[in-house]
């Protein structure tokens, strides 16, 4: 019954190595070779931010302050996702460095709040919360510098879908295309 | 990594170890001073570890993504009550129904303030560069307008 | 302190009781957490307060110093008693294993503060900067090492299946630890994403999972004094674990922006996983048949098995969970929350209290200074736990069911949110219960080293003398 692998650490721990890179390569090597998780789409692209713009250092103050433990960044084709706005596909995450999907919604989903609000609400919203929604439980961010608020509402504001300029319509009405498709 | 194999005074006890094993299923051994027994894997689990498997082929094989976005726009009948709901997720962050002033102002009685045509055009272009989008843009269409004008109109 | 003065087992001592330090500061951080989500403005006494307290601050502290603070140590602990005891050997070298185990609290402790300090990483379990995680590497290496170092010198042969699983995790905790932290800093994408989730399920599965159902394997035979009902079983548990483990990262992205065939790579071992679970299980009951009066009178056997039933109901709710239907209804609400913690708390934690009280006394030469403190300890933790859980769990439902009515963004949203209130009342009553009952564990455990009743010589040091 005391078979070699038993007695022997060598053979215990290079089974432990194999098994353990088998799911590393097809978990974390074989998504880098996936077209639609290399190729970006215009969404993506509109989250390419140049280095040190408003909207990148937003995402800084984002992560910094963890806003991301709170509000996922994912549509899902799914009836919970329906009002969310397009559902997002992996071409969207491109630039995304780290991707901020994240695992809780104890607030709204913020994958394309861009498009939702205006600047003055975003701001005025992360003031205090609570002056817009009374039982909200969204902490009250006016402890933030001047800069990092508005850098934080360029960051928001930029999380939107790109225009769908293949059905012939541009700039605002044109999300409006993508976003009616999923209303009912 | 080295073997540990080499023969050792123990070697004899484990000589006899094995000797006992193969008819012994109640019996056990000691290793490291714990006993250990022999009980064979029992029927409900190779049968768990058969279903498993023949599942996993079939789900590898035949599974599709969920998707409850292809039966879209379902005509919806433009109602008062649907406006409301309609509200609550798209114009109340910045609307209250009582005269209140949150970013926008407060709709009470919006309607004899505006009158018809003026509310139509601030429901269909909004006033973006005052800071009202224009409700199309939020993803509304012609229906939900129209449930949403129903709807002002009971604000009083 | 020369090699020479240093009795054997101070590594394990010294882990045991920092880890209970950080488990008490892990939990302190988890009530604020919890009251805050009550609360939006609770500790807002100024902007630095706000600032350094914030939530989104709070939260990975918390799941941090519980995670690397406590249940990791309190399982090198396990490692570094339960090698030499089962080997019959001495530790490989005591001065590297005390090394190691000042060096994990200095790092985590740099850790802590710079997550205060916001330098946060937005992925699970891994919100530590690089500059914590090379160190913490290299750390874990080193025990490894050390651990290795004394099996090969080992006086019996024969590997008890509690040595594999701890030779397992030697090479998949480090091996966990830079496939998740590395890359991932230079990547992005959904690739990154998928990176990020092999780690945070296999931080779990690959690290605490087989190392503390390695300590199961040790604790049942000894507490029960039953034979391990099948060596065979346990043989089929930690091959399938090794297995299948690995490749459950992609079910938290289950219906996201990924390619279906990774959704399905990581769909199908989860629910493969079932294997191992079961397996452990059949072999849990086996050793325990015609013992189970034993659990009545004895609390370190209570806390085994409690500890390896809802290890099993985790095992239950996970497969269930990455199926694609339930998922749409549970992913991303406080349900998860609550099947997080039965693992981690309900599952091994009770498995490391029940190694805790198993070994110290062997370790020190002291008895356990009160069993009453040890039966409320058990008691907090449970029913703690119970409530804490079911709070999140009723709370999943609703909020899933609610989102699915379509009250998703804005005033529709935060009515769901209002909804929820009684239910986050309850996981910080669960939570302060479980809290108290850790109090006593400390309290019991400080008495016990300061002014436990020795325990007859023949039990002392067992592994060595
Ligand atoms: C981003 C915030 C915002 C959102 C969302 C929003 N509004 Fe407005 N709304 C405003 C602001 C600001 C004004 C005032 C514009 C002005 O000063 O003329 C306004 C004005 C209006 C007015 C004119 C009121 C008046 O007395 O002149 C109506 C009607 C209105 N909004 C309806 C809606 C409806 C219906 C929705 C939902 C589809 C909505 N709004 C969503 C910000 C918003």
């Amino acid at each position: 019954m005391a078979s070699q692998s038993e007695k022997n650490i060598g053979v215990l721990m290079a089974g432990a190595t194999v098994l353990f890179l088998i799911g590393v390569t097809g978990t974390c090597v074989l998504p880098f070779f996936d077209e639609s998780i290399n190729t970006p789409t215009a969404s993506g692209k509109l989250r390419n931010y140049p280095a040190n713009s408003a909207e990148a250092r937003g995402r800084v103050v984002y992560i910094r302050e963890g806003c991301f433990w709170c509000h996922s960044q994912a549509v899902r084709p799914v009836k919970a996702d329906s009002k969310l706005g397009p559902v997002s596909v992996p071409g969207d995450y491109y630039y995304d460095s780290p991707v901020l999907i994240m695992t809780q919604r104890t607030g709204p989903d913020l994958m394309w709040v861009g498009s939702r609000y205006s600047p003055e609400w975003q701001y005025q919203h992360l003031e205090n919360p609570q002056k817009f929604y009374q039982g909200s439980i969204m902490p009250k961010y006016n402890y933030l510098s001047e800069q990092d608020k508005k850098d934080l509402v360029a960051y928001l504001m930029s999380l939107k879908p790109a225009p769908t300029n293949q059905a012939g319509a541009a700039g605002q009405s044109g999300s409006q295309q993508t976003l009616k498709e999923i209303h009912r | 990594m080295a073997t540990d194999d080499r023969q050792t005074p123990h070697d004899h006890e484990q000589k006899d170890r094995e000797h006992i094993e193969p008819h012994d299923d109640a019996g056990y051994e000691t290793v490291s001073g714990i006993k250990m027994g022999h009980a064979k894997v029992p029927k409900f689990l190779k049968a768990t570890y058969i279903i498993l498997a023949m599942w996993a082929v079939y789900y590898g094989l035949t599974a599709t993504p969920v998707n409850d976005r292809t039966d879209a726009s379902t005509p919806m009948e433009p109602t008062a009550e649907a406006g409301a709901e309609i509200f609550s997720t798209s114009c109340a962050g910045c609307h209250a129904v009582t005269a209140q002033k949150l970013v926008g102002p407060g709709l009470a009685g919006v309607k004899e303030r505006l009158g018809d045509t003026e509310l139509t055009n601030v429901l269909h272009k909004g006033r973006p560069e005052r800071g009202m989008p224009a409700p199309p843009s939020l993803g509304l269409n012609e229906a939900q307008i129209q449930a949403l004008k129903l709807y002002m109109e009971t604000l009083k | 302190m020369t090699t020479s003065a240093l009795r054997p087992y101070t590594t394990v001592r010294i882990f045991m009781y920092t880890s209970i330090f950080w488990l008490l500061i892990g939990m302190i951080v988890a009530l604020l957490v919890a009251v805050k989500s009550v609360n939006p403005d609770f500790l807002a006494v100024n902007t630095w307060w706000q600032g350094y307290f914030t939530y989104g601050r709070l939260r990975p502290i918390h799941t941090n110093t519980v995670l690397y603070g406590w249940l990791s140590p309190a399982f090198f602990a396990m490692w570094f008693y339960l090698i030499p005891v089962l080997t019959k050997t001495p530790l490989f070298s005591e001065r590297l294993g005390v090394f190691s185990a000042w060096g994990w609290n200095v790092v985590y402790a740099a850790g802590v503060v710079m997550l205060f300090l916001g330098r946060q990483v937005p992925v699970e379990y891994s919100e530590m900067p690089l500059v914590i995680d090379i160190p913490i590497i290299i750390l874990a290496a080193l025990m490894s090492y050390n651990l290795i170092r004394t099996i090969m010198n080992r006086k019996e042969k024969i590997l008890y299946v509690t040595l594999w699983y701890f030779l397992g995790t030697m090479i998949w905790l480090p091996g966990i630890y830079i496939i998740g932290n590395i890359p991932g800093a230079y990547v992005s994408g959904i690739a990154q994403a998928s990176i990020a989730y092999t780690w945070v399920h296999n931080i779990i599965g690959i690290w605490f999972t087989p190392v503390g159902v390695g300590t199961i394997y040790y604790l049942l035979p000894k507490l029960s004094g039953k034979p391990l009902y099948s060596h065979k079983l346990s043989l089929i548990g930690f091959w399938t674990i090794g297995t299948f483990y690995i490749w459950n990262g992609p079910h938290h992205l289950i219906n996201g922006p990924i390619p279906l065939w990774l959704m399905k790579a990581g769909i199908i071992p989860s629910l493969l996983m079932i294997i191992p679970v079961w397996t452990v299980l059949a072999n849990v009951i086996g050793t325990m048949k015609g013992a189970w009066y034993k659990v009545s009178e004895s609390i370190e056997l209570k806390f085994l098995i409690t500890g390896s039933l809802f290890y099993f109901l985790s095992c239950i709710q996970g497969p269930f969970q990455a199926l694609m239907a339930p998922n749409a209804v549970l992913h991303f609400t406080y349900w998860t929350v609550g099947h997080a913690h039965m693992p981690l708390f309900a599952g091994f934690s009770l498995v490391a209290f029940a190694g805790y009280y198993y070994s110290l006394p062997r370790i020190i030469g002291r008895q356990i200074y009160s069993r009453v403190l040890m039966n409320w300890h058990y008691w907090l933790s449970v029913l703690g736990f119970l409530l804490f859980a079911f709070a999140m769990w009723l709370a999943g439902i609703l909020q899933g069911f609610g989102w699915m009515d379509g009250n998703q963004v804005g005033a529709a949203f935060v009515k769901i949110v209002e909804s929820l209130h009684i239910y986050l009342i309850a996981r910080a009553i669960g939570g302060t219960l479980m809290l108290l009952g850790q109090i006593a564990f400390a309290w019991n455990i400080y008495k016990t080293a300061t002014a436990g009743s020795r325990v007859p010589t023949e039990d002392s040091m067992p592994a060595l003398r």
